[in-house]
């Protein structure tokens, strides 16, 4: 009965069973072909060292004292938490965090709409101007606005001088007085380079918006304020919330900027130049993956706060 | 009118905002060290000189030499890793987009989850990890963790893409018996080439900027990239501004040519990739 069937298939049936196979083949197991790269990349260099790095967080691992290796709890998140240089690089962490979210929020929503009101051939040319910085790079970043502080031929300086403001070139860093300056300028040096991502993102969001919502509110006799406060703001939550958790990833996980800037100076290193502190200038790498964790899981709780939060879907 | 004025008034301050800190840089690189070390306040060079950039390109010493052969390794690192993420990236969000396979989601909630994970965070164990494998110092070890940090975002670039088109044209062509590379060469590949564009350019800029990587992965030892560069002549050469900031203009030009002209492609993958926090 077998060998009938087969003896009686034509030719052309067996070429189409063979691209069916084929096609089945290809169906089923490609998809794995295809991700298992990407899965090896991941698996190796970010799932086992992350898994690696909660392990030894509950460990002992110093590099000079290489025979000491035992479970000890939360006793290196405790030691972290009451280290004082690492309280210090956290209260700084959190100024970095409270002035580049107010910042990022206020200077972007300003961009953004003038942006979302210029003329349409404008437009594109100053798309591109307010995007560059955020292309140039952290420590670039960080250079340059070590150029504007600069204590002997800084821009800073020099434009205070020549309006008589100052008549002695200022020393913006390390000024006994105001010790929370540098905080204040390295974050502006950030915000230098994180707001364009959060214009171009409240740009996207405004022109989702649609200008019928205003006309039928100008119609109803709302005022520009009213208009911005009561439709703009919550039909913008959506690019809030996204642009708010941005702003908490780049200023609580800060480095280039002020590493460039002031170096481990205790008064703005943040939580973690403190990390790269604690594991390769002084070799516990036990401490630096603690720190690193408590890092991390700061930004899960804000941004996920933020999303819970700010976030809502908008429809129309 | 008034609406007019004050779009003007808010521009110029706008523009200035940006494009002062590297105007001001461009300036103390065309600067002579007299005028830079002075104490008159200045706010254009005068007069202009090409000394510091022909001293880091031109000049016979050991800057320069530093200098160019970290230019070559980053661009040489960039490059390498924007080729092997987009290729893999490409190939994961192929499958993510089109196949719904046994493991699917959890594979691709495993990956996409890593976006949000930053690199300090795992970059002990990765050192140790790379250490074991002698890497440290290497630009394999450098490339390898740039590529794994940006796979995930440029994978959820690539899947988001690929989903967006129609499936009709290559689930024909297989059926017709096109082999599959046939189908992906003919087919697939030219349809996805705006995605891939997007992806390059977003992944090379990342790349281009990482700081934290190379510091750690080759401190001083000769596979490290500008960025380490700078900020090691920084403390080498503490008060040789002209030379920092020509350095520094150096570093930014190919970030800046790429957003100048691919101003179009860049936004639309760069809002892609910010909403999937």
């Amino acid at each position: 009965m077998k060998t009938l069937l087969s003896s009686s298939t034509t030719s052309r049936q067996r070429t189409q069973k063979k691209q069916r196979a084929h096609y089945m083949l290809t169906m089923h197991l490609m998809p794995y072909l295809l991700v298992l790269p990407a899965i090896l990349f991941i698996g190796v260099l970010v799932i086992y060292p992350l898994l690696f790095s909660i392990f030894s967080s509950v460990h002992v691992d110093d590099l000079l004292y290489p025979a000491l290796h035992k479970f000890v709890g939360v006793q290196n998140y405790i030691n972290v938490l009451s280290d004082p240089s690492f309280q210090i690089a956290a209260r700084n962490t959190v100024f970095y965090f409270i002035f580049t979210s107010l910042g990022v929020f206020l200077f972007g929503i300003v961009i953004a709409l003038w942006l979302h009101n210029l003329p349409h051939k404008w437009r594109g040319v100053f798309l591109t101007v307010v995007i560059l910085p955020w292309a140039v790079p952290g420590v670039v970043t960080g250079l340059l606005w070590s150029f504007i502080y600069n204590p002997t031929s800084g821009l800073l300086d020099g434009l205070l001088k020549s309006l008589h403001i100052i008549s002695q070139n200022i020393i913006w860093f390390n000024d006994p007085k105001l010790p929370n300056l540098g905080l204040f300028l390295i974050t502006l040096a950030l915000l230098w380079q994180v707001v364009p991502l959060a214009a171009i993102i409240f740009v996207a969001g405004l022109e989702s918006i649609p200008t019928t919502i205003y006309e039928a509110a100008r119609v109803d006799g709302c005022h520009s304020w009213h208009l911005f406060s009561h439709i703009t703001l919550p039909l913008l939550r959506p690019s809030i919330a996204i642009v708010m958790v941005q702003a908490a990833v780049l200023s609580i996980g800060i480095f280039d900027q002020v590493y460039v800037l002031t170096g481990y100076d205790p008064n703005t290193k943040s939580a973690v130049i403190q990390t790269y502190l604690y594991a390769f200038q002084n070799l516990n790498f036990g401490q630096g993956i603690s720190a690193a964790l408590l890092v991390t899981l700061s930004i899960s709780v804000v941004g996920y706060i933020y999303l819970r939060f700010i976030y809502r879907e908008v429809s129309y | 009118m008034r609406k007019r004025i004050s779009l003007v008034i808010v521009g110029v301050i706008i523009v200035l905002w940006c494009l002062a800190p590297i105007y001001w840089a461009l300036v103390v690189g065309l600067s002579t060290p007299y005028q830079i070390n002075g104490s008159q306040p200045f706010f254009f060079p005068h007069p202009v000189t090409f000394q510091n950039f022909s001293d880091l390109i031109f000049g016979n010493n050991s800057v320069s030499g530093s200098f160019l052969r970290m230019a070559f390794n980053s661009i040489f690192e960039a490059g390498m890793t924007t080729i092997i993420t987009v290729v893999v990236a490409t190939m994961a969000g192929y499958a993510f987009g089109r196949y719904k396979f046994k493991g699917s989601r959890l594979l691709f909630l495993v990956i996409i989850g890593t976006i949000s994970l930053p690199v300090y965070a795992i970059i002990v164990p990765l050192f140790q990890l790379m250490a074991q494998l002698n890497l440290v110092g290497t630009y394999s070890g450098v490339i390898l963790v740039e590529a794994s940090a940006t796979l995930p975002i440029a994978t959820w670039l690539m899947r988001s893409y690929i989903s967006s088109l129609p499936q009709a044209i290559e689930e024909a062509a297989l059926i017709d018996g096109a082999s599959f590379l046939t189908t992906i060469r003919k087919i697939v590949l030219p349809l996805i080439g705006p995605g891939i564009a997007s992806t390059t350019i977003v992944v090379f800029l990342f790349t281009w900027s990482q700081f934290l990587i190379p510091l750690t992965f080759a401190p001083s030892s000769g596979a490290e990239p500008l960025t380490v560069f700078i900020t090691q002549f920084a403390t080498k050469y503490a008060v040789d501004y002209g030379l920092q900031s020509a350095i520094g203009i150096l570093a930014l030009i190919p970030p800046a040519i790429l957003v100048v002209w691919f101003n179009r492609r860049l936004l639309s993958g760069l809002l892609t990739g910010a909403t999937t926090s």
